[in-house]
C-alpha cells in the first residue's frame, strides 16, 4: 500500500498525524481538577453532593433528586408539570461554575457555596436559588471545605492564604500566608485553630487572632484534615508518614508507610486505620510514644487510596483509584468483598447509619466517583450489595 | 507513554531539587538535556531531508515523464531511492522517533506543576527516586506569575512579562522555523512551486499557531518553547545548516541541478541526471550549501 501511495502524500500524511498528536498533546485532556464532596443535612437528612457544574442533594434511602416543595409540603412543578428537584447551578455572567468543596450553613435559609472558579455564591436554601448570580470574587482558588463555627468562617485557598472571617458580615478578621497553599480543612479544638498546608508545615493558630502558636515541620506536603482523638493531633504526609503530635506542637509517634499519604487516618478504639497513595493499608496500635501494626500493612489496591477508609464494625471500607471498593477485616486486614466501580474513587465516603430521623434500613457506605454514570453509589457495609446509583 | 514520561518527571524534579528549587531554571536544563540526546535523530533527519533535496531535479524528470502513470511513477521513484540508497521516510522516520519523546517532555512539565488534587495525585506515581517527595509541592511562582497558569494579561508588570513570553514564543519560533527551511528549488518558469508555497505559508502559520499556545497554555509551556526554539537553532548552526539568510529573504536558491555528481549518504558517487546506472569510480563533489 505505502509503496503505491505517492511518497509526498504519505510524507503529507505522516506530517498532518504529527501535528495532530502534537496539538492533542498541547491542548491536554480536560478534566475535573478534583473530586467532589458530600455531606448529610437537614431534617430529614439528604446527601448534599457538589461536584462540577452544580450541587444536588440526594435522598439516602434510593438515590433520587430531593423534590423541592413549598411551605405547605406540595412539591413544586416546573412549566411543563414535571417536579422540580433541589439542584443549584450557576449561569451567570462569568459563566459556568464548578462546585467541588462542601457548601457552608449559614442559617436554615441560607448556604454560601465556594465555586472553583474564585467566586463566593449565597444560595436560597429551601428553593435552591442563587441569590447573587455574579458572586464574589474570591483572592484564589478553593479546593477545601471552608470551616464555619457559630462566630467565625476560616476559607483556605489553594495558592496560599488562609483567611479567617467574621459572621455574620464576613469582615476579614486575620490571615494566615503560606507559601504553597492549604488543600485541607482546619480543624479547631479548644480555642486552637490546626492548620495543615502543602509548604510541609502544621501550624496552630488562635483562633480569633491568628497569632501562631507553633508549627511543625513534618517532611513532606500535607493534604490532609489533621485529626483530634484522645488529646492528640493523626496526620499523614507526603513525606511517607503517619504523625501523632502532642497539642504542644512536639512529635510524640512517627510511622513510616510505603507511599505518600494524602487522606486523614481513622481513629478507632486506639487503633489509627489509614492509607496510601501506593494502596497500602495500615492498622497500626497507638501505644504512646510509637505505633505498632495490628496486622502488617497489605497492598490492597493497585491505584491511590485516597480517601479516609470507613470503619464499621469488625469491617474497613476502603475505595481506589483503581475503580474499586474494598471491605477488609479491621482484625486481620484480610479483603473480606470487592466492588467494582466505573470511575475512580477519591471522594470521601459517606457512613450512613439508621438512625429515628435517617429512614434506611441498615448502615450504608456512601461513595462518590468523578464519573457521570456513577457519581454517587450506595452500598451496605455488610455485605458491599449495591443500594442504589445517582447519575447525570 | 508512561516508560518515557515517568523518567522525564523525575529528571526534571530531580534538576529542580538541586538548582536551588527554581522551577525557571529546572526547566531551561531539562529541556537542554532532552534536545541534546535528540541531536542524533536531529541529525539524521536532517541528511535524509537534505539527500531528498538533492535528488529533487532527478524526482521532478520522473514525474514529468511519467506524469500520466501513478503506479509507474511510484515505481521509478522507489527504484530511484533504492539506487541512491536513500529511504523517502529517512526524515519521518527519526521525527515519529521524536516526537514521543517531545510529547513526554511537554507533559512532564505540565505533571510535575501540578496545580490541582488530581494533578498531584497523578504526579505520586511517577516519581522513581525516593526522597524527592520532599520537593513537593514544586514552587510554581516566577517574577510574580504562576508558572501553571496562562499569563495574566491585566496584572500590571505581569501584563508586561506575559506579553513578552508570547512574542519570545512567535518570535523563536519562526527563527527556528526560518533557518531550518532549506533554500528554495528554483522552478522551470521561475515562480515558487506547490510545495515550497506550503511551506511558506507553514511558516506563518505555525509562529501564530504557537502563540495562541502561549496565551492558552501555561507560562511553564511556554518557556519550554522558548528553549526548544532556541536549542534548535543552535543545533542547527553547529551543524553549519541553519539558513539565517532566510530571515532576510536573501537564502540562496539550491542550484536547480547538481554541476557533479551528487553524493549520497552510504553510497559511491553517481552521475547526477542520469538516473538508474551504477555507481562508477568517480570522486564525488561534495556541494557546499
Amino acid at each position: 500500500m505505502f509503496k503505491a501511495m505517492p511518497i509526498k502524500r504519505l510524507r503529507l500524511a505522516l506530517a498532518s498525524a504529527a501535528v495532530a498528536l502534537l496539538t492533542a498533546a498541547c491542548i491536554g485532556f480536560p478534566a475535573d481538577p478534583t473530586w467532589g464532596t458530600m455531606m448529610l443535612v437537614g431534617s430529614p437528612p439528604r446527601i448534599m453532593f457538589a461536584f462540577n457544574d452544580r450541587i444536588v442533594q440526594v435522598n439516602p434511602v434510593d438515590g433520587s433528586l430531593v423534590e423541592l416543595r413549598d411551605s405547605e409540603g406540595r412539591v413544586r412543578l416546573d412549566e411543563q408539570g414535571n417536579p422540580r428537584v433541589w439542584e443549584v447551578r450557576s449561569a451567570g455572567a462569568n459563566g459556568p461554575a464548578t462546585f467541588y468543596t462542601a457548601p457552608i450553613i449559614v442559617d436554615e435559609d441560607t448556604l454560601l457555596v465556594a465555586a472553583f472558579d474564585r467566586r463566593m455564591y449565597q444560595v436560597d436554601w429551601p428553593a435552591a436559588r442563587i441569590l447573587n448570580p455574579d458572586g464574589i470574587a474570591l483572592a484564589g482558588h478553593i479546593v477545601a471545605n471552608p470551616l464555619a463555627t457559630e462566630n467565625m468562617l476560616y476559607v483556605p485557598f489553594s495558592e496560599g492564604d488562609l483567611v479567617a472571617l467574621r459572621r455574620p458580615g464576613f469582615s476579614e478578621v486575620w490571615t494566615l500566608d503560606t507559601p504553597r497553599g492549604i488543600w485541607s480543612e482546619p480543624v479547631l479544638v479548644d480555642g486552637t485553630l490546626y492548620v495543615a498546608s502543602l509548604d510541609h508545615h502544621l501550624y496552630a493558630l488562635d483562633a480569633e487572632t491568628g497569632a501562631e502558636r507553633w508549627r511543625l515541620d513534618l517532611r513532606g506536603a500535607l493534604a490532609s484534615k489533621p485529626v483530634y482523638y484522645e488529646g492528640h493531633l493523626y496526620i499523614g504526609s507526603f513525606g511517607r508518614r503517619f504523625f501523632k503530635i502532642a497539642p504542644t506542637g512536639q512529635i510524640v509517634a512517627e510511622y513510616e508507610t510505603r507511599g505518600w499519604v494524602w487522606g486523614s487516618p481513622a481513629l478507632v478504639d486506639g487503633v489509627l486505620y489509614g492509607a496510601d497513595l501506593d494502596g497500602y493499608v495500615y492498622a497500626l496500635r497507638d501505644q504512646g510514644t510509637r505505633f505498632t501494626p495490628l496486622w502488617e500493612p497489605r497492598q490492597v489496591a493497585t491505584g491511590a487510596i485516597r480517601a479516609t477508609p470507613v470503619v464499621a464494625n469488625n469491617t474497613l471500607i476502603i475505595g481506589s483509584r483503581d475503580r474499586m471498593m474494598y471491605w477488609l477485616s479491621r482484625i486481620t486486614g484480610e479483603e473480606l468483598v470487592r466492588r467494582q466501580m466505573v470511575g475512580e474513587v477519591l471522594g470521601d465516603l459517606l457512613l450512613l447509619e439508621p438512625s429515628e430521623t435517617l429512614n434506611i434500613r441498615e448502615p450504608m457506605v456512601v461513595v462518590s466517583t468523578m464519573t457521570q454514570e456513577e457519581l454517587l453509589v450506595a452500598f451496605t457495609v455488610e455485605t458491599g450489595e449495591r443500594l442504589w446509583v445517582y447519575r447525570r | 507513554m508512561d516508560l518515557i514520561l515517568n523518567p522525564f518527571v523525575t529528571l526534571l524534579t530531580f534538576l529542580y531539587s538541586v538548582l536551588g528549587n527554581n522551577m525557571v531554571l529546572a526547566i531551561v536544563v531539562f529541556t537542554i538535556i532532552v534536545r541534546l540526546l535528540m541531536y542524533p535523530l536531529t541529525a539524521q533527519q536532517l541528511r535524509s531531508s537534505k539527500a531528498m533535496q538533492k535528488l529533487q531535479p532527478e524526482l521532478k524528470a520522473l514525474q514529468e515523464k511519467y506524469k500520466n502513470d501513478r503506479e509507474k511513477l511510484a515505481q521509478e521513484q522507489m527504484r530511484m531511492y533504492r539506487e541512491y540508497g536513500i529511504n523517502p521516510l529517512g526524515g519521518c522516520l527519526p521525527l515519529l522517533i521524536q516526537l514521543p519523546i517531545f510529547l513526554a517532555l511537554y507533559q512532564a512539565i505540565i505533571h510535575v506543576l501540578a496545580a490541582n488534587p488530581t494533578q498531584l495525585i497523578d504526579l505520586s506515581g511517577r516519581l522513581l527516586i525516593p526522597g524527592l517527595e520532599r520537593s513537593i509541592p514544586l514552587n510554581n511562582m516566577w517574577l510574580g506569575m504562576n508558572l501553571t497558569q496562562p499569563p495574566n494579561l491585566g496584572d500590571g508588570t505581569g501584563t508586561i512579562i506575559g506579553i513578552g513570553l508570547v512574542v519570545l514564543v512567535v518570535v523563536t519560533t519562526y527563527i527556528q522555523f526560518k533557518v531550518t527551511m532549506p533554500p528554495p528549488t528554483p522552478s522551470d518558469d521561475g515562480k515558487p512551486n506547490q510545495a515550497q508555497a506550503m511551506t511558506q505559508s507553514m511558516g506563518t502559520i505555525m509562529p501564530l499557531m504557537y502563540g495562541f499556545f502561549a496565551l492558552s497554555f501555561s507560562v511553564g509551556i511556554s518557556i519550554y518553547f522558548i528553549v526548544s526554539n532556541l536549542v534548535g537553532i543552535a543545533q542547527y548552526a553547529l551543524m553549519g545548516q541553519a539558513n539565517f539568510g532566510n530571515l532576510f529573504g536573501r537564502g540562496a536558491p539550491a542550484p536547480a541541478a547538481p554541476s557533479g555528481p551528487a553524493r549520497v549518504e552510504g553510497k559511491a558517487a553517481v552521475p547526477a541526471g542520469k538516473p538508474g546506472r551504477k555507481s562508477s569510480t568517480r570522486p564525488a563533489t561534495r556541494k557546499n550549501n
